[in-house]
């Protein structure tokens, strides 16, 4: 009797325990589909965008009215920028084309680039036009590279799902190895690893835009003076997060160094008084200039509104050498407030020169601050004057706009261009957009969209 | 007692686990909190990047002091700049393999993000306490021998800063 019962209970358990194998085997291969899929999806993506933006590039060379040349351009843009993406989702384990990533975003970019010049009215150089060409000499290398590994691809070589499962335990493997000894063969990824190794050495490519190699490592221009020594850092640190708090102490408990684009002593402090509040400070090396400050404690509920937490920071901007800043945009971050100050000179905005203050609406300190963009960007300038009135530039908004103020500003475009131009603000509807007209030229160089955000406001 | 039903003890015990594991695993995918990532390329609203990146924050660096978890924030920022990663923020944190806590479902999971929401704002805001990395890694765990390559800047933490 026991021995049935128990025999029946086994044969239940074993077909249980099989049904759930097989149940979770389908779970996983419908998985695996899906994931192979979307491998085989962002894979012929690429391809056939790295196909289409060579032969737009080619159909630019071709053509030889501008109207057309700026519309090739566009779609090689667009098609570069496609293949891009669908590469950087394509799941390649063990390799990153980091180069085959840049030289598509480049490509793409330097399209846009020159596209916009034929926007202008303006002509494509002989030079310029050379390096399109090599660039679509290369873009054709990439699509016969890619061609080759998509015979592995349909040749079921390759498959995008298999990359994602879990590795076995390394005394299975051994085993393994021994009952089927592995064969040298060429990894299915080869043609991404001899194309990527192949674009890592690309002549490098200037021009006016965000992906131009002369931009790749800026230098902070704002930084005058030596390099200083680790114990004035700490002095400084001290003195500035003391401001900060009103008349905190604090002590350094440690500091590391950090060699970024903007290389600084790292300062970490905690509070004498307030228990569990630390300050990081960050103290450029060239100058000992104070680049950054983040108070890392909570903050309770607001006793300040936006307005008078505007008035602490502004005051503490001046008692820190800040004279003439302008703040320009102002958003609430939780129980904080976020200014951003802009320095003004001669009465026009320096856009590039921010420094960003973050103060505590519960007792009015000043917790955060960011003066990255300012030392990076701020240098003695010396703009023409503005060839336009402001009623001029107010004249060149399109009518349907209503205008709501206007004010002289240095901003900057892609490529680290500065341009002096009347910052026009206006509504659409219920939209604010900020037009930004070159004040010598007239043209219409940029158009800005505020974005309403809770707490965020345009100060103008 | 018996020998046979000794002999049974041990198989019985094997298949009782067995069960057990199947029956825990299917209660479990049963009731898993489903939040599904948002799609890639799809412009987002200030606030779902906030979301987006505070939960990448917390389940990158959830242990990590203030300071470094701003810095994970960062690094994502510098690579939606980067022509070498693509150009948005969904993009970034669902590429392939270019996070742990994405590829082990940790992200997922993670429930407390006030720290990290906070830490994301700071970042979209602006401060960077890494100066430009695009990498980070944990020295302590293994990682691609290709990822020392990089030029490194700092490390906070537990986390060592790369460009």
């Amino acid at each position: 009797m026991i021995r049935k019962i128990t025999t029946l209970v086994l044969a239940l358990a074993l077909m249980l325990a099989v049904g759930w194998g097989l149940w979770e085997r389908a779970n996983r291969l419908s998985l695996a589909n899906a994931v192979e899929a979307g491998g085989q999806r962002d894979f012929y993506n690429l391809l056939s965008y790295v196909e289409q933006s060579q032969v737009s590039m080619g159909k630019f060379l071709a053509s030889s009215s501008p109207r057309q040349q700026a519309v090739h351009l566009t779609e090689a843009w667009n098609q570069a920028a496609a293949a891009q993406h669908a590469l950087s989702q394509l799941p390649t384990p063990g390799i990153k084309p980091i180069n085959t990533s840049k030289f598509l975003a480049q490509t793409s970019d330097y399209s846009n680039y020159l596209a916009q010049k034929l926007a202008r009215g303006e002509e494509v150089t002989p030079q310029e036009r050379e390096q399109l060409v090599r660039l679509r000499e290369e873009m054709k290398r990439l699509a016969a590279d890619l061609r080759q590994t998509e015979n592995q691809v349909a040749a079921k070589n390759l498959r995008w799902s298999s990359f994602y499962s879990t590795r076995m335990p390394q005394p299975l493997k051994t085993i393994a190895r021994f009952a089927v000894p592995a064969q040298a063969q060429p990894s299915p990824l080869d043609g991404f690893v001899n194309a990527d190794r192949r674009l890592q050495t690309l002549p490098s490519l200037n021009y006016d835009g965000p992906f131009s190699d002369h931009l790749e490592k800026p230098r902070p221009l704002g930084l005058k003076g030596g390099e200083v020594a680790q114990n004035v850092a700490e002095q400084k640190a001290l003195t500035f997060a003391g401001d900060a708090s009103g008349g905190g102490s604090y002590r350094v408990q440690t500091v590391r160094t950090s060699n970024g684009l903007l290389p600084t002593y790292a300062v970490n402090l905690v509070d004498d008084r307030r228990a569990g509040v630390t300050v990081n400070v960050d103290v450029s090396k060239q100058g000992g200039e104070i680049v950054s400050l983040l108070n890392t404690r909570s903050v309770d509920a607001p006793t300040l509104d936006g307005a008078q937490a505007l008035d602490r920071a502004a005051a503490f901007l001046k008692s820190h050498g800040f004279a003439d800043m302008q703040p320009t945009y102002t958003v609430r971050s939780g129980n904080s407030q976020v200014i951003t100050f802009a320095a003004k000179k001669d009465d026009v905005i320096l856009y590039p020169d921010q420094v960003k203050v973050k103060v505590a609406l519960d007792n009015g300190e000043i917790i955060g601050w960011d003066a990255t963009p300012y030392y990076m960007a701020h240098h003695d300038r010396q703009f023409p004057r503005p060839k336009l009135t402001p009623d001029e530039a107010r004249a060149k908004i399109n009518s349907g706009l209503k205008v709501e103020g206007v004010r002289l500003a240095l901003i900057p475009l892609p490529g680290s261009i500065e341009k002096l131009t009347y910052e026009v603000k206006t509504k659409l509807d219920d939209t604010h957009y900020l037009v930004y007209i070159n004040a010598l030229t007239g043209e219409e160089e940029k158009v800005l969209q505020i974005i309403d955000v809770p707490g965020g406001q345009l100060t103008m | 007692m018996h020998p046979f039903r000794r002999r049974l003890i041990i198989p019985l015990l094997l298949m009782v686990i067995l069960l057990g594991a199947a029956l825990w695993q299917f209660y479990h995918e049963g009731h898993l909190p489903r939040i599904l990532p948002t799609q890639a390329g799809v412009p987002v609203a200030v606030g779902d990047e906030v979301n987006l990146l505070a939960r990448l924050i917390a389940a990158e660096a959830g242990n990590e002091p203030y300071e470094g978890q701003v810095a994970v924030g960062a690094v994502v920022l510098n690579r939606v700049r980067s022509p070498l990663f693509p150009s948005t923020i969904s993009g970034v944190i669902y590429e392939p393999w270019a996070f742990e806590s994405v590829a082990n479902g940790l992200i997922w999971q993670v429930s407390n993000l006030s720290t990290a929401t906070a830490a994301a704002a700071d970042a979209l805001n602006g401060w960077d306490p890494t100066y430009g990395a695009l990498f980070f890694w944990n020295p302590a765990k293994p990682v691609s021998p290709w990822i020392w390559t990089r030029s490194i800047i700092t490390q906070i933490g537990n986390h060592v800063f790369a460009r």
